[in-house]
């Protein structure tokens, strides 16, 4: 639903239709409008209460240098009544603001619309799920909240109802939520408990949907999300599908969708599913999180963040997790069967060789029947860990290939193509000597000899796999290399680039 | 040469640089604004007093800025806990105290401030695991960490701290690319190397880096038009002249960007009207990419009259020397 473009109704808005509201409404409005910016009644009621702050002096001395605003000079009761004057329907907007919150807690998206002051039309709009402020209020009431916030702050002896902080609060920060200290007030009354922490998930999303890249709101939700899984009344189910932590990742795809290259929103998203695991949640489930995130980059393919996020994916599911991702899959040995299928497949389509060919077919061949033969369970689940491992890496360098096919010139896919051939010799490297792992920690101390003879073979066949993947990348690199650097001049260049830093991590095949 | 996707085309015609319309932009800064730009941008003016008073500085007009004014500003702002905060009645943040500190030994005025408090705040806001925090709520950062280990250096007082537990922390955030990200496991950018490898200069560790990689990593970010850009497809941003610069600086290899279409990317960013300099030709300039325009001059060594400009602290050479300050640099490499 677009608000901009429809046309509020007066009875879903919270702006009751009672003609005892709109007079009054209209009374506001018309006291705003005498000394709205749109005419000089207005200017002459601000810019004298300015004049402290933008002080004249003589030489060139920078007023932003040290401000004086009024706030800092005056707090006497006769200047409240003045800035009560300045925006009398302030408060209104302000607790209709806060009642469209209050009343919808499924709210998805804020937005300023743009629109002159109408006096019978409140600037709250709200509709469904979307709340939207007209454009014309934005600056009296942002200012009208800042003043009062900072007369607050400055008299530490005036006691204020933490309901009326809040509401000024909403307003500061739903309008500019780049201000710190409005945040940590606002985290002092959910933690002296005046205000409800679940609830304050529902504004700041709004707050993100409007300023997708905001450091402080993403921050405030972190905060928010360690106060409630460690308060001590606070109890939560690890096991329970309403995590609050899906709710985290719907919000970090939002922020995603509306700023392309969102660093903040991504570095939520690997928090989240850091705190996921140091929480023991099983929801969400990394499957999800692993097929979600690839569909989001297959969307995307100019977004460099969003691959740099399936790196942090890649990097924990292949080589940092206890648990396993997939491992009810494990359990089902045709899966396992299946990982082993498409790797080689994958091989098989990138070589041309024919002796090569050859020596490919002798180790699948190997590792189906000899390999299948052993009887350690132990032993078996390794090896299909380790297929498992590679699915990871498989499923991602096909999702490249192809996007670099399909796309010209970009330069996230290309970057991204170097982390592939990066995590390859490092999995290489970190399984080199994974078998005699397997056997060093010996369990069983009988069947040595047979052990002995088996991890050499199983350590030849593992650098020999190896090999081969290697071979496989190399030549899809060259064929996807080939057709980039003939298609277009400046992706010749992001391909030269490349294949140097392909050079320069010593990727090459070994004899 | 086609545009890219994530470029810009600079103007046909590009200005010299406009010293002087620069220093009157950056004098009256503020004097024109409204109430409403006035709250909308106090939450950051220890800042903003910060990059305004060193771009002046590098233009050798800091004598036209009304020292007592800020220093008593800065007073004011600094808190009980110790911290200092962006204006009169903000929150103590590690940002705005690192800010405030550079300013102050600009003026030459530490004793301003109580420096013990100062110390004792930044000393709280280490983690075991060596990160900081920003402020009391507990977010963490690289930048934190950056403006922690600067701050307690130009005290000198890094004593207070465990600096090998700050340098493990920031060699968490390195990335198969050479490059440094905010968190462990976070994307590489070019922001975050500058905190990184400013950090590693002050502290003398800049040999746990992978130099030429980083350092190429960091040259790729320099685009047709001649600007830099912060991460892969990303548009170019004067504000990255810097962060890119000056780690190419420590590492000893600024000579591997193109220098000349970078100056002439960062003066087709000046503001010939109003003077001041934006992030992108055409756009509202504003003091922060001003400082960084004018620091990237400096940097290049071009013959414009700056003042040359420290790559580790971004605060002028003659108050590093002053200080008698030393951060590390890798010697120039082909």
């Amino acid at each position: 639903m677009d608000l901009t473009s429809s046309q509020p109704q007066l009875g879903t808005s919270d702006f009751a239709p009672s003609e005892f509201k709109r007079s009054r409404l209209a009374e506001n409005f018309k006291q705003y409008r005498s000394i709205s910016p749109h005419t000089s009644a207005e200017k002459r009621y601000i810019v004298p209460a300015l004049k402290g702050a933008v002080r004249e002096t003589e030489g060139l001395i920078v007023c932003q240098f040290v401000p004086n605003f009024p706030r800092h000079v005056t707090n006497n009761s006769d200047e409240v009544t003045m800035q009560d004057d300045i925006f009398p329907a302030a408060e209104k907007i302000l607790s209709d603001i806060e009642n469209a919150v209050k009343k919808n807690p499924s709210l998805k998206s804020f937005e300023i619309i743009p629109a002159e002051d109408n006096e019978n039309k409140s600037p709250v709009f709200h509709q469904e799920d979307c709340l939207g402020l007209a454009s014309w209020c934005v600056q009296p009431l942002y200012c009208y909240a800042y003043r009062r916030l900072f007369e607050l702050r400055q008299n530490k002896h005036r006691r204020e109802e933490p309901s009326t902080i809040a509401r000024w609060l909403l307003g500061a920060l739903l309008l500019n939520p780049d201000v710190t200290t409005f945040w940590n007030m606002r985290r002092e009354l959910v933690r002296s408990h005046k205000l409800e922490a679940s609830e304050e998930f529902f504004f700041s999303r709004l707050v993100l949907y409007h300023k997708p890249k905001c450091f402080e709101a993403f921050a405030y939700r972190r905060w928010l999300l360690s106060y409630i899984l460690n308060s001590k009344d606070g109890h939560y189910d690890p096991e329970s599908v309403e995590s609050p932590l899906c709710r985290e990742l719907d919000i970090a795809t939002t922020c995603a969708d509306r700023y392309a290259s969102n660093y903040h929103a991504w570095s939520h998203r690997r928090h989240v599913i850091t705190l996921r695991e140091s929480r023991g949640f099983a929801y969400p489930t990394l499957e999800t999180e692993w097929k979600n995130s690839l569909t989001w980059c297959q969307r995307h393919v100019s977004d460099y963040s969003g691959l740099s996020y399936r790196q942090f994916l890649l990097n924990k599911y292949m080589f940092e997790l206890k648990e396993l991702p997939r491992e009810s899959f494990i359990k089902c040995p045709d899966v396992g069967e299946q990982w082993k299928e498409e790797l080689f497949a994958y091989i098989k389509s990138n070589i041309s060789d024919t002796g090569d060919m050859h020596q490919l077919q002798r180790l699948y061949d190997w590792m189906n029947t000899e390999f299948r033969a052993i009887t350690s369970s132990r032993r078996r689940q390794r090896q299909t860990t380790y297929f498992r491992a590679l699915s990871y890496w498989l499923e991602e360098c096909r999702a490249n290939d192809s996007a670099i096919c399909t796309y010209n010139d970009h330069e996230a896919l290309w970057c991204h193509r170097r982390f592939l051939a990066y995590l390859l010799l490092r999995f290489m490297a970190s399984n080199h000597s994974y078998h005699e792992d397997e056997y060093a920690d010996g369990r069983s101390v009988d069947e040595s000899a047979e052990r002995k003879n088996i991890q050499k073979s199983l350590t030849n066949d593992v650098t020999v796999c190896h090999d081969f993947l290697v071979q496989a990348f190399r030549a899809r690199t060259n064929k996807i290399a080939d057709l980039a650097t003939k298609r277009d001049q400046h992706e010749k260049m992001l391909v030269e680039r490349f294949f140097k830093f392909l050079q320069s991590i010593g990727f090459e095949i070994r004899s | 040469m086609p545009v890219l996707k994530h470029d810009i085309e600079l103007p046909a015609s590009v200005p010299e640089l406009l010293l002087e319309k620069h220093a009157n932009f950056l004098l009256s800064y503020g004097t024109d604004k409204d109430e409403y730009m006035y709250c909308m941008t106090e939450h950051m003016r220890m800042s903003g007093m910060y990059w305004g008073l060193t771009a002046l500085d590098l233009m050798g007009k800091l004598e036209q800025t009304n020292r007592n004014e800020v220093l008593e500003f800065i007073a004011q702002c600094q808190t009980e806990s110790g911290g200092i905060a962006a204006s009169l009645q903000h929150d103590p943040h590690i940002l705005y105290t690192l800010s405030a500190v550079q300013i102050l030994c600009i003026y030459n005025a530490l004793d301003t401030i109580d420096i013990e408090k100062v110390v004792k705040y930044v000393k709280e806001r280490q983690q075991p695991d060596g990160s900081f925090t920003g402020d009391i709520w507990g977010e963490i950062d690289m930048r934190f960490s950056f403006c922690a280990v600067a701050t307690l250096s130009l005290l000198n007082r890094l004593d207070v701290i465990d600096v090998e537990k700050a340098v493990e922390f920031v060699m968490k955030c390195m990335n198969f690319d050479g490059g440094f990200g905010s968190k462990p496991g976070a994307e590489s950018h070019a922001g975050m190397i500058y905190c990184s490898i400013g950090l590693l200069s002050i502290t003398g560790n800049l040999h746990l880096v992978d130099a030429d990689q980083l350092s190429w990593w960091l040259c790729e970010r320099q685009l047709p038009s001649g600007g830099l850009n912060g991460r892969p497809e990303k548009l170019p941003d004067v504000c990255y002249s810097w962060w890119v610069l000056s780690a190419l600086t420590i590492l000893g290899r600024l000579h591997w960007v193109n220098k000349e279409q970078l100056v002439k990317f960062v003066l087709a960013c000046q503001d010939t009207e109003s003077g001041g300099f934006s992030d992108r030709p055409g756009d509202i300039a504003d003091p922060f990419h001003t400082l960084f325009g004018l620091t990237a001059l400096s940097l290049l060594n071009t013959d414009y009259p700056l003042k040359k400009i420290n790559p580790t602290y971004c605060m002028p050479e003659y108050v590093i020397q002053r200080l008698h300050l030393k951060p590390a640099r890798l010697d120039q490499s082909n």
